[in-house]
């Protein structure tokens, strides 16, 4: 049967590669995301999502070039994402080696632009990113990198977007984001219950058991970013945990 | 047999992501040409027809190419031809997702897979084992449960007992390798599977022509 899927996600902003505390970006981990993309693909990842978390659209080009670039010796699926504002910046985005496209803030503001890259590339090519967190006590689903609340629930909007034809859920608490907390599992529970395409969980992974945890609770994908930058090996570590503990996943192994 | 002797084309009609099976490609050495026109190609030892996206956009877009006599020409020729994911469907003679006819070298036909109730998710998307008893000069250095990538919603799942390579089971068993002589298709995504895709692409352009 199909298996539970070890994400690294690669955040850039400004053409470099940084670390993301409740969406703020401060530290520089890498200048080169070219770098750490290669050395991702050499560990036994299964999937990389590069997201472009930058302030301005002017960022756009130079992470269109960074893309053309890590795809040449990427050899797993990549997802990328970040200012997918215009139908011909994704098919741009997809030329220069995106295997799929995740959106985010278009589901909100733009959403015959979704339909149109579902119609053009397929469910299973389109991420629904949802970023949620509390706002008095309540679940809220934010757009814009964080910084703006829609009216919504993020059960309710992933229905939403699953029935507009989003092929997977990329689920995101901001204020657990880089907190080390692990994942909000009740968010994961609600939503694994209710919808049919699969769920990658994202934000707050300190521990290998956090991303068990994640599974347990129904994902069926496992995200995490800071851990794989400050964590020698860690994708094949993390691996090895997870194959220990019976769960249906890749065999841990580097790539020759 | 040496790289100078493999010619490779990648078939581009418009229905498929194109630059990963390039650049998997180039990693392991080999330069393709991308084809996008009617155009002979008598000259190529290998073709690779990529393909996302649905059955009968494909098969339009591949009409409107003019590439179809051309590949049929290359396939009578005994060039080895290698379609993938949606290409390896198109290869086939039907698929329950569209009502064009497939280009029909693959006697079978492609089945809708969440019509089995067994099959819990579609579409299928992720790494599954590869299953199969017999060596194949495909397959070599690869294991029966060895892991691969697949995103498909359709596949061959009846009768392909004949011609399958490799099965595969997302809650129903299908074909995910399959050969009829010079002709080969693959479910997975080989320039996407890491090593064990790059081995698998490696062993197909090894293939030699019995002259």
């Amino acid at each position: 049967m199909v298996k539970h899927r070890l994400i690294a996600v690669v955040i850039v902003r400004d053409g470099r590669v940084v670390q993301s505390v409740k969406f703020k970006h401060t530290n520089v981990i890498h200048y080169d995301a070219i770098h750490a993309i290669e050395t991702f693909n050499q560990w036994s990842v299964d999937e990389i999502v590069l997201l472009n978390v930058s302030k301005t659209p002017e960022s756009k080009d130079e992470f269109k070039r960074i893309l053309s670039e890590v795809s040449k010796s990427c050899f797993v699926p990549l997802s990328v994402g970040g200012w997918i504002n215009e139908y011909q910046y994704a098919c741009d985005l997809i030329k220069s080696g995106a295997d799929k496209l995740v959106l985010n803030t278009a589901f909100y503001s733009d959403v015959e632009l979704t339909k149109s890259l579902i119609k053009k590339f397929g469910s299973q090519c389109i991420v629904a990113s949802i970023d949620f967190d509390y706002v008095d006590d309540a679940k809220k689903v934010f757009v814009n990198r964080g910084e703006d609340c829609i009216d919504a629930s993020p059960l309710d909007w992933a229905t939403r977007l699953e029935a507009v034809g989003a092929g997977e859920i990329f689920l995101n608490c901001i204020s657990r984001d880089g907190a080390r907390k692990g994942y909000d599992l009740e968010m994961i529970q609600d939503l694994s219950e209710s919808l049919t395409i699969p769920i990658i969980a994202f934000g707050g992974v300190l521990r290998w058991k956090h991303l068990l945890d994640g599974i347990n609770a129904g994902a069926d994908a496992v995200a995490a970013a800071n851990i794989f930058h400050y964590t020698e090996h860690a994708a094949k570590r993390a691996k090895q945990y997870l194959f220990e503990k019976d769960i249906n996943i890749r065999k841990p192994e580097f790539m020759n | 047999m040496s790289r100078e002797s493999v010619n490779i084309a990648v078939i581009d009609y418009g229905a498929g992501n194109i630059s990963s099976m390039v650049n998997s490609l180039e990693y392991i050495g080999f330069k393709a040409q991308v084809v996008s026109s009617a155009t002979s190609l008598d000259q190529f030892t290998h073709i690779i027809i990529p393909g996302v996206g649905a059955f009968d956009d494909a098969m339009d877009h591949l009409d409107q190419s003019g590439l179809v006599e051309h590949l049929e020409k290359a396939k009578n020729s005994g060039v080895f031809i290698l379609g993938v994911c949606l290409g390896m469907q198109i290869l086939c003679k039907s698929s329950d997702e569209g009502i064009s006819s497939g280009l029909g070298w693959i006697d079978l036909e492609v089945t809708n897979l969440s019509k089995y109730t067994d099959v819990k998710k579609v579409p299928h998307m992720g790494w599954n084992n590869l299953i199969f008893d017999h060596a194949n000069p495909i397959f070599d250095g690869v294991d029966t449960g060895d892991d691969v990538y697949f995103v498909h919603s359709y596949g061959v799942s009846e009768s392909y007992d004949q011609l399958c390579l490799a099965e595969a089971n997302c809650g129903v068993k299908f074909c995910c390798a399959v050969r009829d002589k010079n002709v080969f298709g693959m479910q997975f995504h080989p320039e996407k599977s890491q090593n064990v895709g790059l081995k698998i692409l490696k062993n197909f352009l090894a293939l030699k022509r019995e002259v």
